[in-house]
């Protein structure tokens, strides 16, 4: 592998949690040139970044603007930005890894025209796909909330099969921006000696947004423990930065709009922790070594873009409809109430090395960051969880991963034994198995030009989709498999009926092996003929 | 897919376009010198099941855009 594009036009936090991969994949693949084309209001990030040999500007605020404006010659300027990007962009790229599921991503990745493509792709009728096992995996983290047990940074990395010399987040800091932060604190009157919490009200989305009178009365609660509070925020989130200060009144520092995105992360690495809701600025803190509390809402996992930095912690309301399946539909947006200051604070003693101490009638899940002896990042709730839930999602970290290959092309089929009845995992075999029979007979009845045959199965085959999917929705521990499933099997877009029969059939071989996996795993001592 | 209303001034013409910028002329090989190039007539471009040509992949960028909230 020679040229290595990573495309990943999505948010500052997004874009650091590549980092790893970047780091892995330079360590795995040291001859390897290896670009990224992301959002030029981001790039800075990865300045300095020893893993780059180069960045391609996406100017995704200038094509936003001319794409939504009616001045008629707007859309050709637009198509003059993208004519001169899409040139410089293609057919270099022995492997295009798209990490983002849109159809930005998609056109963005089938521009580049990469000889292998792992992640997000348009087919050429303009279908959206994703090639590779975990990259299907980690699209469960961006559509319907799901058991999803990997952090997205470490799936980067199993996606391309790489491991970063060093586990973390990273963001180069120079001596000029740490001077520059020195300075921002004198001039935005800090007070020497003491203790910096930061605060970053803001979030790219309403529904991740914690409320600002939430952040304004733990504000006050951090003050009141010796802490000066510094508010943090972008040059759009000036005013909302204002209003905090302002609320918080003498002691807090605003330096909200006064940063670069490098400053902001060397101002960070002054602080003792940072407190924010999931968005950009907890992947910076956890990238400068900053503990941060992360408030989690709307849509937000936490085990998925919480803050990768063992100890760090991440806030989730106790809601049934945490984390949210459809935030712009939800009538209530209870969960920025449930999780409450003192919620936040308690998490902030536990940072500071103090003992849990859950407020009383406290209503939120508490997950703190640590690392998992299989290396990656991993979870614990530090509150009651139910002993069931903990060990399927301990099963499903484990069976993922023993099944779960990296890059793009579809899995080999493993060697297997008969399948047991009745359990649900022995149901998902049993119809992965029946699948598998019927590919069989449809591959040779297509190479027998048999066409009525040919039907015969491939209606088989459908019945057994079927029953898979019916398993998933009547069986909640077996419905993250099905939806992994489901996902990877509508991304197979082989040309021909024979490969496209072939690759269904090594899907099939993964589930019935997953299946099996997770039937060992979570239940270790099954009694012939037992029922679900 | 919402169609943004016009304004009074015309489209520009794809050979107008074509000849004032080498890498535009590339990519909009595929239009004739009279076509306007606006969203009315460059949107059945994409529809679902048609192949896509790199015109076509950026008309599919521009739309996403348009639809998106930021």
């Amino acid at each position: 592998m020679r040229r290595y594009l990573l495309i990943q036009p999505l948010a500052l936090g997004d874009l650091l949690m590549t980092t790893p991969l970047l780091a892995g994949i330079k360590a795995d693949h040291a001859d390897c040139r290896l670009w990224v084309l992301a959002n030029q209001a981001f790039g800075e990030v990865l300045e300095d970044n020893p893993a780059l040999d180069g960045f391609l500007p996406l100017p995704y605020q200038q094509l936003y603007r001319l794409a939504n404006q009616e001045r008629p010659g707007a859309l050709a300027e637009a198509l003059a930005l993208l004519a001169r990007l899409s040139e410089g962009l293609a057919g270099k790229w022995d492997m295009v890894h798209t990490p983002a599921f849109n159809d930005l991503a998609g056109a963005l990745t089938r521009l580049a025209g990469g000889e292998r493509v792992l992640g997000c792709d348009l087919t050429r009728e303009g279908y959206l796909v994703t090639r590779g096992d975990w990259c299907a995996c980690l699209n469960l983290g961006f559509g319907e909330p799901a058991f999803l047990p990997f952090h997205t940074a470490d799936l980067h990395c199993l996606a391309a099969g790489v491991e970063p010399p060093e586990p973390g987040l990273r963001v180069v800091l120079t001596p000029n921006h740490r001077r520059r932060a020195t300075e921002l604190l004198r001039e935005l009157g800090a007070r020497e000696g003491r203790p910096l919490a930061a605060l970053h009200p803001a979030a790219t989305r309403d529904h991740k947004r914690w409320p600002l009178e939430s952040f304004a009365i733990l504000g006050d609660k951090l003050r009141e423990a010796g802490f000066s509070p510094l508010i943090l925020g972008g040059p759009g989130q000036k005013d909302l930065c204002r209003r905090l200060a302002r609320s918080l009144g003498d002691g807090a520092i605003d330096a909200g709009g006064h940063t670069t995105i490098r400053q902001a992360a060397a101002l960070l690495e002054r602080c003792d922790l940072l407190v924010s809701s999931d968005s950009g600025p907890i992947h910076l803190a956890a990238a400068v070594g900053t503990p941060v509390v992360s408030i989690s809402l709307g849509r937000v996992q936490p085990r998925v873009t919480g803050p990768y930095l063992p100890g760090s912690l991440a806030l989730e309301a106790e809601l049934d409809c945490a984390p949210c399946a459809d935030p712009a539909a939800c009538p209530h947006q209870r969960c920025k109430q449930t999780i409450t200051p003192d919620d936040a604070l308690a998490a902030v003693w536990v940072l500071l090395g103090r003992p849990f101490q859950p407020p009383a009638g406290s209503r939120c899940r508490f997950f703190q960051a640590t690392r998992g002896q299989d290396g990656l990042l991993d979870w614990r709730r530090l509150d009651q969880l139910p002993g069931g839930q903990q060990a399927l999602y301990q099963a499903y970290r484990r069976a993922w991963r023993e099944v779960l290959h990296p890059g793009p092309e579809p899995p080999r089929p493993p060697v297997s034994a008969p399948p047991a009845v009745n359990h649900p995992w022995s149901r998902l075999e049993a119809l992965t198995g029946r699948a598998i029979q019927a590919l069989q007979r449809l591959q040779a009845a297509l190479a027998g030009q048999d066409y009525q045959a040919a039907q015969q199965a491939a209606g088989e085959v459908a019945r057994a989709e079927d029953g898979i999917r019916g398993l998933g929705e009547s069986q909640p521990a077996v419905q993250p498999a099905v939806l992994y499933f489901l996902h990877r099997r509508g991304g197979l877009d082989a040309e021909t009926a024979p490969e496209q029969a072939t690759q269904q059939a090594g899907l099939y071989r993964q589930m019935r092996e997953l299946a099996r996996r997770l039937d060992q795993q979570t239940n270790p001592n099954p009694k012939a003929g037992e029922d679900a | 897919m919402a169609i943004p209303s016009t304004t009074s001034a015309p489209p520009p013409r794809a050979g107008r376009l074509k000849a004032r910028d080498p890498a535009l002329a590339r990519l909009l090989e595929p239009l004739d010198q009279d076509e306007p190039v606006s969203w009315e007539q460059l949107l059945p471009r994409i529809q679902p099941g048609r192949p896509l040509d790199r015109l076509g992949l950026c008309l599919v960028i521009l739309d996403y855009l348009r639809r998106s909230p930021t």
